[in-house]
Parts: C-alpha cells; sequence; structure tokens
C-alpha cells in the first residue's frame, strides 16, 4: 500500500437511475495523505455526487474508488473506509443525531465501538480543537449555524479520520462562520490531516494544494489555484468566479497588458504594484 | 407574549436546569414512577380523587422545585383544547349520557346534565394532570437520561426482539428535532405574515387558524423530510449501522434510593384504587 494515494477513483461512472445522463462520467482524481482538494464547480456538476464516492455513501456503477487500499465496494471495509473519510455537509441542521453536543460528538466513536473511557478524551479532544468545549451540554437548537458546523466537524474528528471531506460547508454560514472554519481547516491540515473542500467561494478554493474543476461529471481542469485561475476564459464559460484578487489583477491587465495575473490576494496585487513603480 | 413566539413556551420537553430531588433521580427509576402515577390518572374516575391526583401533581411541582408560575404557563397551550372539550361534552352529550342523571340546565336542544357537568370537570382535571406529570418529567429529565433510560428498561426485552437502541434513538431524534421544526415554523409564520398573510388574531377562531396554518404546514413538512434524508446520510457517514457493537458514551447508574420513588408512586397508585372515593 506504500505509494498509493489516501483516496484513490479511477474512472468513477455514477448515475442516478432515470433516464439522462450520467452524475459521473469516468472521474480519475486521487487524494495524497495531509492534502487538501478543493472541488468547484457549476451547480449539478456532481460534486456532492463525487463526494459521496469518497466514503462509500455511493458506489461506483464503473470504475473503482479505494480508500487506503480498500474498494469501497466490498461491504466488509465500509466502517474502516467510513472510520477514514470523515464528511461535513451543507445543512447545519442535519447532522446532529444527539440532542447535546457531547454527546452528538460521540456518537461517531460510539458507532465505531471505542472503549469509554478512551471515547470521554476523544471528545474532550475534538470538541477543544474546534473550540467548543465550554458549550458541550447545549442542546443544538441553541447554537449559531457556525458552532452547529464546528461542532459537526469534531463530530468527525472524534473518530480519528485521517480525511475531512467538507460538501460546501460552508455555503450556509455568515463571513463570520467561514473565517472560523477557514481558520479550523488550516489547523487539520497543520495536524496532517488531509481535507477536501467542496465549495463555491473561490477564495477559499484558492487556500487549498489543488483544484479540480469538474462539469457535467467530468474533470475538465486540475491544478495548483494559480494554474487553474489563470485560465480565466475557461472557468467563465463555465460560469464560474475568479478570487476577487485575481479578478482585480485581469482588470489591471487590461490597462497595463504584462501585468501578472496569477494573484490570489490583495498583498500579492500590493506587492506588482509596488514593483512596477519602482522599476 | 409575542404571537409568533407561542411555540417556543411550550415547556413540554425542555429541561429545567435547577437542583431538585426529581432532577437527581434515577432516569429508570423516574420513567417507571411516572408510569404508576399516570396509571392512577387513569383509573381514577371520581371527583374527590381527582382533586388528590391533582394536590399530588402540585406535589410534584414543588417536588422539583419548578416555579409554579412556570409550571402552569406551560399548560397555557392546552386551555383552547380544554374549552372546546367541555363547550363539546356540554352541547352534545345531553340526555344520552347517564339519562338517569337529573337535568340542571336546559336551553332549546342543548341539556345539561349533573352528570355530563362532572363528566366535564373530571376529564379536565385528568387533562391538566396528565400534562402536570409529563411537564414536572420533562422539566426534570434530560433527554439524553431520558433515552438512556428507555434504553436500559427495555434491554431486558431485547431477547423478544424489542429494538431497544433503535426506540431510544427515535425518541432522541424526535425529540432532537422538535424546537428546530418549531423555530422553522416561526421563521415560516414570519415570513407568510410579512407577505401579507394574516395569521395572528384571535387565538379562539380554531377553524380559521388550521385554515391559515396549512401554507405553513406544506412547508414545513417539506423541510422536515428535507432534513429527515440528509440526517439519515449523515448518521451513515458516520459508520452507524445500528445498534450491534457500539460502546456508550454515558452509563446510568442508580442508587438504592432512587428505587424509593416507584415505591411511594405504586403506593400512590394502590392508595387512589382502594380509596372508598363517593362515586
Ligand atoms: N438523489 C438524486 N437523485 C437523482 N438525481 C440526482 C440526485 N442527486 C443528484 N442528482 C443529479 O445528479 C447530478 C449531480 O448532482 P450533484 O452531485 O448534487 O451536483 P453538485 O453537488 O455539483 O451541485 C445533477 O444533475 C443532479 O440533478
Ligand atoms: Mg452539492
Amino acid at each position: 500500500m506504500t505509494g498509493e494515494p489516501l483516496i484513490v477513483c479511477d474512472g468513477v461512472e455514477y448515475g442516478y437511475g432515470g433516464a439522462g445522463d450520467l452524475a459521473l462520467g469516468g472521474v480519475s482524481l486521487r487524494v495524497s495523505a495531509g492534502e487538501h482538494v478543493a472541488i468547484i464547480g457549476p451547480n449539478g456538476s456532481g460534486k456532492s455526487t463525487l463526494a459521496r464516492h469518497l466514503n462509500g455513501l455511493l458506489r461506483p456503477s464503473a470504475g473503482a474508488v479505494r480508500v487506503r487500499g480498500m474498494d469501497t465496494r466490498d461491504p466488509a471495509h465500509t466502517r474502516s473506509i467510513r472510520q477514514t473519510v470523515g464528511m461535513v455537509f451543507q445543512h447545519p441542521d442535519s447532522q446532529m443525531v444527539a440532542t447535546v453536543v457531547e454527546e452528538d460528538v460521540a456518537f461517531g466513536p460510539e458507532n465505531l465501538g471505542v472503549p469509554r473511557p478512551e471515547l470521554h478524551a476523544r471528545v474532550r479532544e475534538a470538541l477543544e480543537f474546534v473550540e467548543m468545549w465550554d458549550y458541550r451540554d447545549r442542546p443544538p437548537h441553541l447554537l449559531s449555524a457556525g458552532q452547529k458546523q464546528r461542532v459537526a466537524i469534531a463530530a468527525v474528528l472524534a473518530m480519528r479520520p485521517a480525511c475531512i471531506v467538507l460538501d460546501e460547508a460552508t455555503s450556509l454560514l455568515d463571513p463570520r462562520g467561514r473565517a472560523d472554519l477557514g481558520r479550523l481547516v488550516a489547523g487539520l491540515r497543520r495536524q496532517g490531516t488531509a481535507v477536501v473542500s467542496i465549495t463555491h467561494l473561490m477564495d477559499e478554493a484558492a487556500a487549498a494544494d489543488r483544484i479540480v474543476v469538474l462539469a457535467r461529471g467530468t474533470v475538465v481542469a486540475s491544478g495548483p489555484p494559480r494554474a487553474v485561475f489563470a485560465d480565466a476564459g475557461r472557468l467563465a464559460t463555465l460560469g464560474l468566479d475568479l478570487p476577487p484578487a485575481t479578478a482585480l489583477a485581469f482588470r489591471i491587465r487590461r490597462e497595463i497588458p504584462d501585468f501578472p495575473v496569477d494573484l490570489m490576494s490583495v498583498d500579492e496585487i500590493v506587492d506588482a504594484v509596488a514593483g512596477r513603480a519602482a522599476s | 407574549m409575542n404571537e409568533f413566539e407561542l411555540l417556543r413556551n411550550i415547556t413540554i420537553g425542555q429541561y429545567l436546569p435547577v437542583d431538585s430531588y426529581l432532577h437527581r433521580l434515577d432516569p429508570r427509576a423516574k420513567i417507571l414512577a411516572a408510569i404508576l402515577v399516570i396509571a392512577a390518572v387513569t383509573f381514577t374516575p371520581s371527583l374527590a380523587g381527582n382533586a388528590c391526583l391533582l394536590a399530588g401533581g402540585l406535589a410534584l411541582v414543588w417536588l422539583g422545585r419548578i416555579p409554579l408560575a412556570y409550571a402552569l404557563r406551560g399548560l397555557l397551550p392546552a386551555v383552547p383544547i380544554l374549552v372546546f372539550l367541555a363547550v363539546m361534552q356540554l352541547v352534545f352529550f345531553g340526555r344520552n349520557y347517564d339519562p338517569t342523571s337529573p337535568v340542571v340546565f336546559q336551553w332549546r336542544w342543548i341539556v345539561v346534565t349533573g352528570a355530563v357537568l362532572k363528566l366535564v370537570v373530571v376529564s379536565a382535571a385528568r387533562f391538566l394532570e396528565l400534562l402536570l406529570v409529563t411537564s414536572v418529567f420533562t422539566l426534570s429529565t434530560k433527554t439524553t437520561d431520558l433515552t438512556l433510560g428507555i434504553e436500559s428498561l427495555l434491554r431486558p426485552f431485547q431477547r423478544l426482539r424489542v429494538p431497544a437502541h433503535e426506540l431510544a434513538l427515535v425518541v432522541t431524534i424526535a425529540v432532537r428535532f422538535v424546537p428546530t421544526l418549531a423555530l422553522e415554523a416561526e421563521r415560516l409564520m414570519k415570513a407568510q405574515a410579512s407577505r401579507g398573510a394574516r395569521l395572528g388574531g384571535s387565538r379562539w377562531r380554531f377553524i380559521s387558524r388550521v385554515r391559515r396554518s396549512l401554507p405553513i404546514l406544506v412547508p414545513l413538512v417539506t423541510y422536515a423530510l428535507r432534513r429527515g434524508e440528509e440526517l439519515i446520510v449523515a448518521m451513515e457517514a458516520r459508520a452507524y449501522t445500528g445498534g450491534a457493537g457500539r460502546t456508550a458514551y454515558t452509563v446510568l447508574a442508580s442508587r438504592p434510593g432512587d428505587w424509593l420513588a416507584v415505591g411511594a408512586a405504586a403506593v400512590f397508585l394502590a392508595a387512589m384504587l382502594l380509596a372508598p372515593f363517593p362515586a
């Protein structure tokens, strides 16, 4: 198994039945340990369908998905795959099972049969990581949407996954909730957890190591954020935005033809402008 | 009280965090004792007996250190139902219910006999007693304790294929979603009201209230179904495969003194059954 990435998708095809096209038409994707991959694409392009293949919630009708070498089609591996790849969903209200925060965080490891003293240690560690330990005896409806999503992350962390998939986990949050979640993702990567984040926000995607662009169930582009965003024409035909700073760089280039466009933050733009002013 | 905040004021199903004998009681003992008290309510048809039961209900409020005003406010939403019930009984029973009973009031075809009057009082009293007992129960019992108690009490019946864990989980999820759905209903009501729908007004006009709540009920049910479907996926993603092989985060431990409450409730039930109350 050494050398094989954490998650390998090989020519994954999937259709929801009924007439019409396949939701996924042969997607190949690799996620290495500790890597941060962002998946972007228009609505209905198959992002959620792909995400659900990564932990065996859906099984490919052709092709294969392997997690740490385990084929997701083999039911004997289901539990172990779900432990390895955790998932956080979009809606903050439909992920909490229990009536208080700590019981909810315990739900995953309980399912894995983790013995009790360790269970308590894990719940505490996970809630402290997302800074929600003080809220451990609160019922979910007294939390803000951002706090609920942090609890959802803790609930996954308590299972000690090697990878966390976030399926538009920030799309229903306010800017502050988004910023909190962004910091958490950065923290996860520091501790070596791989992150696959599906997002509509290009600023979020820009923070990844690699961006995969899906359209109509196929991968149409893949590479480091700078490279993907530099091809603004293709993104525009898909109806996707650029990060605000990159968009600004493109507009400056309309005035100054050789202005660089592979810029992703305001600081980089300031540096580029300052560099030109100096020369 | 704001018209739209009615739903929040339902005290049944909410926990009141104070320290009392009832709060500390082992949930298993509390469930059994509550069943015995409810049986006493069910099998006591006399006026005097119901007076005792009402007094008993108030004693429970005191024993749970629940502020009386708070407990009574929880009964408020039931008042329209009680009035409705009483009116129906007064108007429609007439002479059919116990024809030997003397007539105390007559107006056109509406006849009220002594027996019907007694029936009205006793059924209202029973209703209030039941509400009082259940609200004291829920105000003094955390939902986690409730479900642990149910699971633990049903475990001996697992051999008879009673799905103890699954039933407890169903209760947990139902309780967990009550406030979520109430808040969503509130949101929908406000949204409809802001578009000119007249939802407020007299609380007593049932028919128009029911008719007017349809535009809220339909989206609310849709919302509930969607959240429910998502919850199933989220539970699966957290390696839930049913009760087998799970460990438990919280384990109940009872003191011998807890079972005294069951004994007291049994004595109370026996006393109510055997006491020579005038019929
Ligand atoms: N449960 C489902 N049943 C039938 N079709 C579905 C279902 N979920 C998604 N689809 C279809 O599959 C395609 C991909 O959907 P999805 O993966 O949800 O896209 P995305 O997450 O990128 O918006 C869409 O055309 C969508 O209509
Ligand atoms: Mg989606």
